[in-house]
């Protein structure tokens, strides 16, 4: 029933053509992550292309109202809109040492494998970036509530620093981050007091599942 | 006996905030963004995706082929039904529009541009997709904006730069006719599909004054009065021109042409 003459026919494959070669002249997926993934995320560049946006993972993570996922927003980046990143400010993620070891919700909801099913020992989600000005061990002292909170052995320790106050030469204790044996659960970074927040957590060192087939 | 024409004149606003309140509420509660949807066991796939996953060959599209034949069915019956009565950016702009009564920008197309504007926009669509072998539409996709507005919302974080899009597509869908008449692409696909569809608007000659009030009303700015085939195909079912027209000539019939029946 669709009857379309030539010059029109004409016109949309010229229109399909320009827009085309335009988008494919500047769309690039990034090849490494800017968003910290789920646990048992594939390597980017496949997960991107895997993934169906469809919010499995993240209605999964929070069945009762308080998960860590949430949906990439466009301040993310155009072409991560809609997938799945962790918040660690909203909550921690339970991957490890949580509720979710050993069970993983987002890993089972995901209909497409994008997610995949990885060992609990195997799970490094990033690492946490330290920052310096904003930590208030390091302003005023007295606060290791990252320390305390870490459940990660070797992640986080102790060390004394001498630092400049007044005029005067004091020792304060500061947290000192291992990013080699961080896994990056976020629960420092959760329960850090200082506002704005002294941690922060990155995708750097994030261990990314290679698919088998 | 209540009739259904009673029924719709008066309370067509209020059909379509509960509907629109439904929608919300379900998808609250079935915490999804509009890609998949498992209703019974079934899962539901945007038919827009599911066509973008086909042609970029997505490694899970197999498992998908129920979810997209279920909806390419639903359309081919209700056509661009879908647009006047389920389509949320559809109901809220009909919400703005009658009550805020802004001044529309409204272009009026007519004839075959009618039917060549959604296919240059689905095709190019696709077409993009193909050459950059990802579903990209979904990343523009102001419905999907809403979807994932709303999953925001049910898991208690929503995203700002979301709600801002969604917030300035929907005044822009408001404001103008042109989107969901030549540029939706799920508009597109359904008036590809449906033009054999069941529900249809159709006016009695005999009873029609021509006075012009069903196409003035109409928000797609469509000729329902002697549409063509392809106005035919395009016509949402909103129901709009029904309420408001004055000598009651316009009806909803169960018909696969565009006849007037000899029955009524």
């Amino acid at each position: 029933m669709i009857r379309l003459n030539r010059r029109e026919f004409i016109k949309i494959i010229v229109a399909s053509v320009v827009m085309g070669t335009l988008a494919k002249l500047f769309f690039r997926l990034p090849k490494e992550s800017k968003v910290v993934r789920p646990p048992g995320a594939i390597v980017e560049e496949e997960f991107l292309n895997k993934c169906i946006r469809c919010g499995k993972c993240v209605a999964a993570c929070s069945t009762d109202g308080s998960g860590t996922l949430e949906t990439c927003g466009y301040l993310d980046g155009l072409s991560l809109v809609g997938t799945p990143k962790v918040n660690p400010i909203k909550a921690p993620c339970e991957a490890l040492f949580g509720k979710c070891e050993g069970v993983l919700p987002c890993v089972k909801a995901c209909p497409t494998k994008a997610l995949v099913w990885v060992e609990p020992h195997q799970i490094k989600l990033g690492s946490v970036e330290w920052i310096k000005e904003r930590c208030i061990a390091f302003r005023k002292g007295g606060c290791l509530v990252c320390y305390e909170t870490c459940p990660v052995d070797g992640a986080i320790s102790v060390k004394e620093i001498i630092v400049e106050r007044h005029g005067k030469f004091i020792k304060v204790k500061v947290p000192e981050f291992n990013p080699d044996v961080c896994i990056g659960c976020g629960r420092c970074v959760n329960a850090c007091p200082a506002a704005p927040k002294a941690l922060v957590l990155t995708s750097k060192g994030a261990r990314r599942v290679i698919p088998r087939d | 006996m209540i009739s259904f024409r009673r029924v719709i004149k008066s309370n067509l606003l209020l059909i379509r905030l509960m509907i629109f309140i439904i929608i919300i509420v379900t998808m609250l509660y079935l915490k999804t963004a509009c890609s998949l949807i498992t209703i019974l066991g079934i899962s539901l796939m945007c038919p827009i995706l599911a066509l973008q996953l086909l042609l970029i060959n997505h490694p899970a599209l197999g498992t998908f082929t129920l979810s997209i034949v279920i909806p390419m069915l639903i359309v081919l019956i209700f056509g661009r039904a879908i647009c006047g009565w389920i389509c949320p950016l559809g109901l809220a702009r009909s919400l703005i529009n009658s009550k805020l009564r802004l001044k529309r920008l409204v272009f009026h197309i007519s004839g075959k541009a009618i039917l060549v504007l959604p296919m240059v926009s689905l095709v190019t669509l696709l077409f993009v997709s193909y050459l950059t072998n990802y579903p990209i539409y979904c990343l523009v996709c102001p419905l999907g904006a809403f979807y994932r507005v709303i999953l925001g919302l049910s898991v208690m974080s929503l995203d700002m730069s979301l709600l801002l899009y969604l917030v300035v597509s929907l005044f822009i869908i408001s404001l103008t006719n042109i989107w969901c008449l030549g540029l939706c692409p799920h508009g597109a696909l359904y008036m590809i599909l449906g033009r054999f569809k069941l529900l249809r608007v159709v006016n009695d000659e005999s009873k029609c004054i021509h006075c012009n009030l069903c196409l003035r009303t109409c928000p797609l700015r469509l000729q329902i009065q002697k549409p063509t085939e392809h106005e035919y195909a395009s016509c949402t079912t909103c129901l709009t021109c029904l309420t408001k027209c004055p000598r009651d000539s316009l009806t909803v019939k169960v018909s696969f042409t565009n006849k007037m029946g000899d029955e009524c």
